[in-house]
């Protein structure tokens, strides 16, 4: 066998291993799609139907009798609210750690990603309880941003750090305050890294699960919850749990591929750095 | 009257100048010192008292006994080992897969960039709606899992129902969502290693299998390390997945203690024992970050 040959085989084979992995990874979301579009008697079928007459039932059921607009806008005001009090709280902490080097409060912010939010979540369901915070959207809001803030946090302090000092140098020399520098220099510099900060922070509170479940229970139900509700002690309905399923996840993929460079360096916070 | 004003004005400015520092962080220290040190100080007090959450009847001092229970109590035990079993067989299964399709990837580089963005889609899928999904594939009756074990010969699985099996299916829905972020990160890594050892191991005749216990895995060493710390705390945390996809079940068998501890905190509203079993958990989140993360600081110094 010539070389050529092998290495043609061997690439060959590397792109089967390669389809197989893709095949693997996405397959879920294929099936979930699939499902979502088949009545339950189809869902119910052995062995599985791959062919059928596609139905846009379990949608309407979602819109129409279950109250899915009211859920998705509940994700929205939460996601929405805890991305912009974490930015407010955030960028100028953010700035101050960079500039004055604060590595202390840097760790300190990241405390919220290490402890895991079930020793968050009792304690303040009790003082929740006790001032009416439980199924508001301020209350649900602040539990999402005992994740979401320090997210936002770290991804800034990520970014400012790669803008030069020069810049804050130069501010100085201009007679700007650090406020009026951070304002109209740093700010304005750093528009694609807060917006992909943003978006990665709105992903996370959008996916939250344990603290709504607990927080947002019916008026401000999101959508995770809505569709965890789906399992019940009867027969599940397959098709309906799929199309929320596929209401829910759509978005936050579409997002994702958008800033996937990001996506990675979010999802990675807290690794320990030499 | 007007020389003085300024001055005034002069000196607020200069103060906040000054202490710029404390002022652009007190906000945000504030509200995390509020949202994450009155729960740390509140599990420390309420884990010594007997307590239903009701105001009507005041919690009652127990002392240490809330501990003592804890080794009495066979479903933290079931709890405790479920969680180490997650965490270790997911580990070793997610950084053996992870690593081997990340030097996959790193062969071919057309492939490299689709299939990142593709690998992307498990983690950032809402992981409760996605559970879900896993949930009805793994559905003994009509799932589409049994579908496939079936059409390969083998016997069909009660999955998610199965005493024995509820665990291993667990671990199989987190590995299929996080098994990319191994492999994103070791991609990562792979990218940045040097090429002269390569150069010098080509030289001396080396072939691909030395190369790569030689050369690459030691040198990818601190990088995989890495990955391992942020997925055995997330391990360890396992929560969204359990709950969507088997509430913990059947019976105890795949329950582990972040699952226990919610149980017995909001559902069971034992508010004492909850904070004496949190303190646990915590000690072995720490320690278990602090064996981790010295392993990496050992090699990269």
């Amino acid at each position: 066998m010539t070389l050529s040959t092998t290495k043609r085989i061997k690439g060959f084979v590397l792109w089967l291993m390669l389809i197989a992995i893709l095949v693997i990874f996405t397959f879920p979301i294929y099936w979930m799609i699939l499902s979502s579009l088949k009545t339950q008697v189809d869902n119910l079928a052995y062995p599985p139907n791959f062919f059928f007459s596609p139905t846009m039932r379990n949608y309407r059921v979602i819109f129409v009798q279950e109250n899915y607009l009211r859920y998705i806008l509940n994700s929205v005001i939460v996601a929405l609210g805890s991305v912009i009090f974490s930015l407010i709280l955030g960028i100028p902490a953010a700035y101050s750690i960079v500039h004055f080097k604060q590595k202390r409060v840097a760790l300190f912010l990241l405390l919220g990603r290490i402890l895991p939010g079930v020793s968050v979540l009792i304690p303040w369901f009790v003082v929740y309880a006790r001032l009416k915070l439980i199924d508001t959207y301020l209350g649900v809001m602040m539990a999402h941003m005992i994740q979401v803030f320090p997210l936002v946090t770290w991804l800034m302090i990520t970014y400012f750090s790669e803008i030069p000092s020069s810049l804050h140098d130069q501010g100085m020399i201009d007679g700007c305050s650090i406020y009026g520098i951070l304002q109209k220099i740093i700010i304005p510099l750093s528009t694609p890294g807060l917006a992909t900060a943003s978006i990665l922070a709105f992903v996370f509170s959008w996916n939250n699960f344990m603290f709504s479940l607990v927080f947002a229970q019916s008026r401000t139900m999101t959508l995770p919850i809505a569709a965890y509700k789906f399992i019940g002690y009867g027969e599940i309905d397959w098709g309906g749990i799929t199309a929320a399923a596929t209401v829910i996840t759509l978005p936050v993929m579409v997002l994702g591929l958008v800033i996937q460079r990001w996506v990675v360096q979010g999802l990675t916070l807290g690794a320990v750095k030499g | 009257m007007m020389e003085e004003k300024r001055r005034g004005e002069f000196s607020l400015l200069g103060f906040l100048e000054k202490r710029a520092s404390i002022i652009m962080t007190a906000p945000a220290v504030t509200f995390m010192a509020i949202m994450i040190i009155f729960p740390i100080g509140f599990t420390l007090y309420i884990m010594l008292f007997r307590w239903s959450g009701g105001a009507a009847n005041p919690p009652v001092f127990v002392g240490l006994n809330n501990f003592a229970n804890l080794f009495k109590d066979p479903r933290f035990s079931n709890a405790l080992f479920v969680t180490m079993y997650i965490t270790v067989v997911g580990l070793v299964v997610q950084t053996v897969l992870g690593t081997g399709i990340a030097l996959l990837l790193n062969e071919s580089f057309v492939g490299r960039k689709i299939i990142r963005a593709f690998l992307l889609l498990p983690m950032m899928a809402t992981w409760v709606a996605t559970a879900l999904v896993w949930r009805w594939m793994m559905y003994p009756k009509s799932g589409v899992l049994n579908f496939f074990l079936e059409k390969v010969g083998l016997p069909k699985l009660l999955w998610l129902s199965g005493n024995a099996t509820a665990v291993p299916s667990i671990i199989m829905i987190d590995t299929w969502q996080w098994t990319p972020l191994i492999i994103v990160i070791v991609l990562a890594g792979l990218q940045s290693l040097p090429s002269e050892p390569y150069e010098s191991a080509k030289i001396d005749g080396a072939h691909g299998w030395q190369i790569l216990s030689r050369i690459t895995l030691p040198m990818l060493r601190p990088v995989i390390v890495t990955a391992m710390v942020l997925r055995s705390v997330d391990l360890i945390k396992t929560f969204d997945v359990i709950m969507s996809a088997s509430q913990g079940g059947p019976g105890y068998s795949s329950e582990n203690l972040n699952i226990y501890i919610y149980n017995t905190g909001l559902f069971y509203f034992r508010l004492g024992y909850s904070g004496a079993l949190l303190v646990v958990y915590f000690l072995i989140i720490l320690i278990v970050t602090y064996v981790l993360s010295r392993q990496r600081g050992e090699i990269s110094f």
